[in-house]
């Protein structure tokens, strides 16, 4: 169909590519354009920006979602690890080089 | 787990004060983080993801919540003490700029590039240097 937006395949001026933004900003500034393909393609500009930051605020979003889920394991982590804890303590304090483990004995 | 192991020791030993000498970690203690002080040690990171921070300025940047990102400096300027803080507040809308004085406004264009920038490079960072997890999966590094 002549100047519609739906054949992305097409080259020539008149028609509209607008899978590519660059070629789109390129396309509005261009004044071969037909009034109705240059009306189109500022109504897709906009949709594209807004869907640019919509897409922003929703990878900010999960993000913070994933920092959550590591915050929360690493408290869990602490406190399953207690028992580990003890077991090594043990472990340590019969091995004669307990020292060259990166612990240091209290109490002492 | 761990309640059962002190009660079955605290049973055997009978006392604390005469159990054996304890190895603790010598640089990184095992003791239970709290949030607050998981966020500081990002912090930490964060703060330092805009440049150094030049000498007098304090500078802290953080994720508070899944909703919540805190950026907040403090430098002396003409022998004044000055401070700011911005909250952003992920809304389905848009990211919300929350700043001293009730002004809101949602950030876009360029501002927006390089909070999302920003919070992707924090993430990658906090991700290996404190909770020593591989960012794309989640799991821990070996």
């Amino acid at each position: 169909m002549q100047g519609s937006f739906e054949n992305q395949n097409t080259q020539s001026a008149s028609s509209a590519e607008f899978h590519n933004d660059d070629q789109l900003d390129l396309r509005m500034a261009d004044p071969r354009l037909k009034p109705y393909e240059a009306v189109a393609g500022r109504a897709l500009a906009g949709q594209t920006e807004r869907r640019r930051e919509l897409l922003g605020h929703e990878k900010i979003g999960a993000v913070g979602e994933k920092l959550d889920h590591f915050r929360l394991w690493e408290q869990e982590r602490a406190e399953e690890s207690d028992f580990t804890l003890w077991e090594r303590e043990l472990h340590a304090t019969s091995s004669p080089s307990a020292d060259q483990t990166g612990y240091e004995l209290i109490g002492q | 787990m761990s309640s059962v192991f002190k009660k079955a020791f605290h049973l055997i030993t009978g006392d604390t004060a005469a159990s054996p000498a304890l190895a603790m970690p010598k640089h990184r203690p095992l003791k239970k983080l709290t949030e607050r002080e998981l966020i500081q040690l990002e912090s930490e990171i964060g703060a330092k993801l805009f440049g150094d921070i030049p000498a007098g300025h304090r500078r802290e940047f953080f994720c508070l919540d899944a909703k919540t990102w805190i950026w907040h400096e403090e430098f002396k300027s003409n022998g004044k003490m000055e401070s700011r803080t911005i909250r952003y507040e992920v809304h389905a809308t848009g990211i919300l700029k929350v700043q001293e004085g009730a002004r809101y406004s949602f950030i876009e264009g360029a501002e927006l590039d390089n909070l999302v920038a920003a919070t992707a490079m924090y993430y990658e960072q906090v991700a290996r240097g404190v909770y020593k997890r591989d960012p794309q999966t989640g799991q821990k590094l070996a």
